[in-house]
Order: structure tokens, then sequence, then C-alpha cells
């Protein structure tokens, strides 16, 4: 296996009928292993990388590699690339295919040939994991949004992919449900699996991710550890996307604190500094 | 396809028993309903009400909705059957006014026959209904995949179930959005509202069409929809007992009623 499991060289994709490129010119590298975010305004092409990413759009230009095999369009390649990287949509009702939540879950699994106690044993464990054991046999239309949302995520975690991109997985999650699910991803990250996950919440980046892409107008602007890439985010005043809220706190501290300290990536971290102070 | 008669079906107390059983049972009281006279039809379909409306908690008033609206429908055909046209009454007619220098009238035979018909629709509604009610639909395609039906049947019906419910989520959602700005206030906005409920639902079912169509290849589509469902039936004794006894029941009163009726 290579340090790098994903990656994009000089990536272009224009979507059927529209005037602009959604992605172009795009180049990274995904480090294998770790917990990693993709960052960027409304429209810059975040959820054009996922699906390219897994093989549902053909670049019109450049190359996709994974584990430094590149991309064919053929359908024995495809077919096991998608076994291989998981995708969760923005929009569930985009992905839940079955009557009911238990055989949602088990949809991608028959779809790879396994034994059915495997399959059972597995849309088990994962309803378990993902807190949907009591959902199991109720029908998909009789869920709530967030319902919806932890039953597409659970659908794909269900298959053990090496690679999981995750497109806004907190939205329409409530607090309880969103520390449930980050638990859970931790979980799967501890596992050996690369997440890859696209949001607009730079709090959560901020303390959950280890590398950081940062994507603007269809191409890569940053990318690396997160800190660094939020250091480099500051000196770009033009490029408006936030800054987190610990960030920002400890922006205001006086130099010398800062000086005398690591920049804190938590707010327990953040409280020990300013506790010192007071 | 109604929501609320889905979600009753989800919820009701008979979900636990096996949708063998309660398909077997509607099938066999379908038969017998097909053989026998009036007054056992009566009983079976007041059998099928406290199956349906006690033993499964389906709430009343929606279950009396449901029986008049098949009924009225029912009644409104059968009036066709009663009542005949010709230029003179005969004997046996029960009744006849005169008409257009004809007659027209009701006779025995027919009553009889529309008698016949209205109680058999009636037993055989009440037992379907009981199926409708006690059976998600997700469990009776499990239950169709073990008979010789081809799969891509059932597959397709429960894609079919799947995507209607998602059509009628954004048709609601859609009529919702036009609501709240307004949109039905009066007659003519109502309808121009519904024009453009219907464009908007066409417009937007082509796009969700293409979305689920990355969804699915997303999720490894291999040529086939194949799910997997637990099947955490309990057989009950107590409901099979009753069953069994109650169809010998009805089997005994036919007879009585042909020996001695
Ligand atoms: N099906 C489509 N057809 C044409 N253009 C599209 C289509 N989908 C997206 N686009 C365009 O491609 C660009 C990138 O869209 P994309 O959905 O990748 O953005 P995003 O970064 O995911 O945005 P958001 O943060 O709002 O989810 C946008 O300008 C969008 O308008
Ligand atoms: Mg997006």
């Amino acid at each position: 296996m290579s340090d790098y499991l994903l990656e994009m060289q000089g990536v272009e994709y224009t979507y059927p009928m529209a005037e602009q490129a959604a992605v172009k010119n795009l180049s990274f590298r995904l480090p294998s292993g770790r917990k990693t975010a993709l960052i960027g305004q409304n429209g810059c092409g975040k959820s054009t990388l996922f699906l390219l990413a897994d093989g549902l759009c053909r670049p019109q230009q450049g190359v996709i590699l994974l584990d430094g095999v590149t991309l064919k369009f053929d359908r024995q390649t495809l077919n096991r690339w998608r076994q291989r990287v998981g995708l969760v949509f923005q929009d569930p009702e985009q992905q839940l295919v079955a009557p009911t939540v238990e055989s949602d879950i088990s949809y991608g699994l028959c779809n790879q040939n396994l034994p059915e106690q495997e399959v059972a044993d597995r849309v088990r464990r994962t309803l378990a994991d993902f807190q949907l054991t009591e959902l199991a046999r109720r029908p998909l239309h009789h869920l709530s949004l967030g319902q919806k949302k932890r039953v597409s995520i659970a659908g794909v975690m269900a298959l053990r992919p090496d690679l999981v991109l995750l497109d806004e997985p907190t939205a329409y999650l409530d607090p309880v449900q969103t520390r449930n699910l980050l638990t859970e991803l931790d979980n799967i990250a501890r596992s050996g699996t690369t997440l890859l996950i696209a949001t607009h919440d730079l709090d959560f980046v901020y303390q959950w991710a280890e590398w950081v892409l940062v994507m603007n107008n269809g191409s890569l602007l940053l990318e690396g550890e997160t800190l660094a890439v939020f250091e480099q985010l500051q000196l770009l005043p033009s490029f408006e996307i936030g800054m987190p809220l610990i960030w920002q706190i400890w922006q205001t501290l006086p130099a010398k604190v800062r000086d005398d300290h690591q920049v804190p990536r938590s707010i327990a971290e953040l409280a020990v500094i300013t506790n010192l102070l007071a | 396809m109604n929501t609320q008669l889905d979600a009753l079906a989800y919820g009701n107390r008979l979900r636990t028993l096996p949708p063998e059983q309660k398909l077997f049972f509607a099938l066999v009281l379908l038969v017998i309903a097909m053989f026998v006279h009036p007054p056992i039809h009566l009983a079976v379909g007041s059998w099928m009400l406290v199956w349906t409306v006690f033993y499964a908690g389906i709430p009343w008033r929606f279950y009396l909705g449901m029986v008049l609206g098949v009924m009225s429908f029912l009644l409104t055909s059968l009036a066709a059957i009663i009542c005949n046209f010709a230029s003179l009454a005969p004997d046996d007619s029960l009744w006849s006014w005169p008409l257009w220098g004809g007659q027209i009238y009701m006779s025995m035979s027919a009553l009889q026959q529309a008698i016949e018909i209205f109680s058999r629709s009636l037993a055989s509604t009440a037992t379907l209904f009981f199926i409708i009610l006690t059976v998600p639909f997700a469990e009776l395609a499990v239950v169709l995949e073990k008979t010789p039906l081809p799969t891509i049947l059932t597959e397709l019906l429960l894609l079919c179930y799947r995507f209607i419910f998602l059509l009628a989520e954004v048709a609601q959602s859609i009529a919702i959005a036009q609501q709240s700005r307004g949109g039905y206030r009066t007659r003519r906005l109502a309808l121009s509202s519904v024009s453009l409920l219907i464009r908007q639902l066409i417009q937007r079912t082509a796009i969700r069409y293409q979305q689920i169509a990355l969804g699915i290849k997303a999720r490894g589509f291999n040529q086939e929809f194949r799910f997997w469902q637990s099947q955490p039936y309990k057989y009950s004794w107590r409901y099979g007992l009753e069953s069994i006894a109650g169809c010998i029941l009805l089997v005994i009163g036919e007879i009585f009623y042909r020996i001695y009726v």
C-alpha cells in the first residue's frame, strides 16, 4: 500500500450542458489511514469531486488513482473500485433504495454476493453500531431526514470500504446524533479506514481532521496538516470561508501567551490556557 | 398508495405473525367465500372485521371509511343489475314502474343475484382489507419471492413501492410550499398552482431519477436488486387454532344452510 490512497492529477469535469467546468485542473493527494476534511464555498466542486472519486462521473481530462492504480471505466474495474470506495451522498434520498431500514443496509452487501448468514450478521452489527436497531424494520418513508441520513451512512459503512467519502454527514443531525456519529466515525477511522468528509462546519474540521483539503472554484487551493492549512488560510484574507471558533479566540489572546503555548486543538485545551491566564 | 394504510400495516398488532400464516388464512377464506351462500358471507365478513379491528388494532373509523368507500361503489353498480327495463315486466317482478312506453322493473331473481354479489364482495373485500392492513408490502414481496413468480417482477414491485412514496413526498412538499405562500387562496390560483405542481413534479422526477441512478451505481449495482430482511415472526397457536376452527365452522354452517334452506 502506498502512503497516498487517493490521488487526482489535472482532473477536469464539466457537467453535460453546463457552461463552466465544475472542477478544473484539480490535483491532490490523500494520505491513507487519516481523518481528512474537504472544505470550500458553496458550489466550489466538493460534491463533484466525490462523484469523480467514485467513478460516477467520467473526467474529460486528468487521471484518478487509488493506491497508485489508475481508474478505468470498464465495468469490472468500476465494480472493484466501488467496493473499495464508499460514497455517502449529501441527500440521503439519493441512495436509499430498499423498502425498509435493514433491507437497505443489506443492499450493498447483497451486491457483493456475500453468503446470507454473513449479510445478516453484518446488517445486525451495523444496525447496532449506528443505533438503528429499533428502526430496523421500519419503512424508509416513515423516517425523519436525520434518521435517513444515518441509514445512508450505515449502508455504506456495512461494506467496510478502504476509503469513505462523506458529503455533509452531520447535516440534519441533532447534537446528540452528531456526537454519536463522530464517535462511530472515530471507531471506523481507528480500524484503518480513510475518511474524507466534505463539510462547512469548520469547528468540526478543526477539532476532528488530521488533514485538510481546501477547494476554490473547482480546483485545489490548499492541502496539508490541519493547523498548517488554517495558518495559511489566515494569510489569504481574500478567500472567505471563516475560521474555527477556537482559532478565533486563540488569536485574541496576547502574543506572549501564544508564543508560550501550542495552538489549542480542542475546547479543553483552550480552557487550560485561559484558566492559566486568570 | 395511501401512506396511512402503509403506516397501519407496519404498526398493526398482528405484524409479528408470519405473513405466510396470514396470507394462507386469507386465501382459504377467499375460496370459502366463492362457494358459500350470503349468510356465510356475512359471517366471513364479520369474522374478518374482528381480526382487523380487534386483533390487529386497526382504528375502526379508518376501517369503516375503507369499507364504505368500496360498498358505495359496489351499490351503484348493483343498481344496474337490480333494475331492468322491458316493454312488459315479467310475472315474478316485485315492483314495476311505467316509463317511456315500457316498464322499469325489479325481478326476484335479479334481487337474489344482487344480494349474492353484494355479500360475496363484502366477504372478499373484508378479507383483502385484512391482508392490506396487516401485511406490509415489503413482507408481501418476500412471500412472493418464494413463489415461482419471476424475481424481476418482485424486484420491480419493491422498487416501485419505494419510488411511489418518493414521488408522493415530492408532490406533498411542493403543495405545502405553494400553500404556505397562498397558492390555493382562490379557485383560479388553485388551478394554476396545480398545473405548476404537475409540471414541477415531472421535472423534479426526471432529476430525481438521474440522482437515484447515480446512488444505485455508487452502491455497487449488480444487474439485480437484492435485499435481505430479517424474519422475526412467531407462529401463533392461538391465532392458528382460531383460524382453523373458524374455517371448519364456516364450512359446517354452509352444509347446514344447503340442507335446511
Ligand atoms: N448536475 C449538474 N449539472 C450542471 N451543473 C452542476 C450540476 N451539479 C453541480 N453543478 C455545478 O457544478 C459546480 C460545483 O457543484 P458541487 O455540487 O460540486 O458544489 P459543492 O462544493 O458540493 O457545493 P455545496 O457546498 O453547496 O454542496 C456548481 O457551480 C454547480 O452549479
Ligand atoms: Mg455539495
